[in-house]
């Protein structure tokens, strides 16, 4: 076929394709407006829900823990977590999403630790809902500062360092120009919008 | 004009085997006349003039159109031909006069000549108060006139209908019916396929009856009542292909 005669079925390729309702939202207005909208709408309701939850100062069930004033004291300092005595149906209260978690401290956990007998605190949680989530890890990172206080005390009555159990550091650090880094981030990104395209184009 | 010799068409089927769709076909259409291939449904009319406006290529034989052969010079045989059926689609997105426009650039024309000749053409047909409305917006009868306006804007001087009437009401079949005169007192050279016999009584100078891809019978409608003692076409017809007929050919 001539080109001049290509140039003219492609000419009218184009106007019947630019008038056609289907061609022009699958092929542009999903694309160049559906997409951005959706993604922006989807990050922003989760820095919005992620935002919520650390404002939040969830409602935590203490179960057991009399005999351990110092956890206590320990769990009661954390900023933005509220210690609520444990109802009898607790567990029902973190489904229910009433209560965001509940941690369980062990009949005589003080004296055990005293004794160096190891011992489990338990936290119960709603996995993958985020304030509850939130909320656990509140409490998992003061008990690891709890654990690493006895740890520290432990090693000065034996007059140890606590360099002891960290002989040393492990430290990432990016070498690549900022540019490649980009251009890494990029060509993955522009990879996947091909495929994303091409499948809209054959809707 | 449009001369065949011994034109033949094979086609294989996986379940049938070899179909001779067109079967040793010879005839010539001079410039001015109306030749009325008229056959039953299967017969091998379609099949025929395709080779003729070079869509299906014959197994043997040859035909001229306007002096070109089929085979050896499609092009020039596609640009001296207007091939109209009931079946052409239009673009449905394109307005009238875009569809017509677009086979006239296909066809080689300068804008200053489509130009004209799109007015021309549009004035003709009255096609005026429909020319900027899509294709898929038009009646039938606009997007019958826009089918005869797409194969009439490079002036061809062979014209090939193929059943060109076929599910059309009263009105727009008499449009085309006044075409297809109007083509050949321009002394166009004009073959049409039918199964309608007052088609063929009122316009045809030439019939041919087709049947089993064969050329049964061919002459002016009064030699063949001369032939065949009859007056009446469907009679005539008849009693030509009722030897050949086979019900199951008609699909």
């Amino acid at each position: 076929m001539p080109l001049h005669n290509i140039a003219i079925v492609y000419r009218k390729e184009l106007t019947e394709a630019l008038r056609d309702r289907r061609t022009l939202i699958s092929s542009l207005l999903v694309p160049l407006l559906l997409f951005p909208i959706l993604t922006a709408g989807f990050s922003a309701a989760a820095v919005y829900m992620i935002d919520r939850a650390k404002n939040e100062s969830p409602k935590v069930a203490l179960v057991g823990g009399e005999d351990s004033p110092h956890v206590l004291d320990q769990l009661r300092s954390i900023k933005n977590i509220r210690i609520v005595p444990a109802a009898s149906d607790w567990k029902k209260l973190i489904i229910d999403k009433q209560i965001r978690a509940a941690v369980e401290i062990p009949p005589a956990f003080e004296a055990e630790i005293s004794q160096q007998k190891p011992d489990v605190v338990k936290i119960y949680m709603y996995s993958n809902e985020i304030r509850s989530e939130t909320a656990a890890k509140r409490l998992e990172k003061a008990l690891k500062e709890y654990n690493e206080t006895i740890v520290s005390e432990r090693l000065a009555a034996n007059h140890l360092s606590t360099a002891l159990l960290s002989p040393f550091d492990v430290k990432q650090e990016n070498v690549a120009p900022e540019e490649k880094v980009w251009g890494e981030l990029l060509g993955g990104l522009i990879g996947y919008m091909v495929v994303l395209l091409c499948l809209t184009g054959g809707m | 004009m449009i001369e065949t010799r011994g034109l033949t068409k094979l086609f294989k089927d996986k379940k049938r085997g070899e179909i001779r769709a067109v079967d040793n076909v010879t005839f010539t259409c001079k410039p001015g006349q109306i030749y009325g291939l008229l056959g039953a449904n299967g017969a091998g009319k379609t099949t025929t003039l395709r080779m003729l406006a070079t869509i299906l290529e014959p197994t043997s034989g040859t035909a001229l159109v306007c002096g070109h052969d089929v085979v050896d010079s499609p092009a020039n045989v596609r640009a001296s031909v207007g091939f109209l059926s009931t079946a052409t689609a239009l673009y449905p997105r394109l307005t009238s006069q875009e569809m017509v426009e677009y086979f006239g650039r296909l066809n080689g024309l300068d804008d200053a000549t489509l130009k004209k000749r799109v007015d021309e053409i549009f004035d003709r047909l009255y096609m005026n108060s429909f020319r900027d409305r899509r294709c898929d917006k038009l009646s039938t009868g606009m997007k019958q006139k826009t089918s005869i306006a797409r194969t009439l804007i490079h002036d061809p001087q062979v014209m090939i209908f193929d059943e060109p009437t076929l599910g059309l009401d009263i009105m727009t079949a008499r449009t085309i019916i006044e075409f297809i005169r109007e083509c050949r007192q321009r002394g166009k050279t004009v073959i049409f396929s039918t199964h309608v016999m007052s088609e063929v009584e009122k316009l045809c100078d030439i019939i041919g009856i087709i049947q089993s891809g064969k050329l049964l019978a061919e002459g002016s409608l009064a030699q063949l009542r001369e032939r065949y003692h009859q007056h009446d076409l469907e009679e005539i017809f008849v009693q030509v292909i009722a030897p050949h007929y086979t019900p199951q050919e008609a699909t």
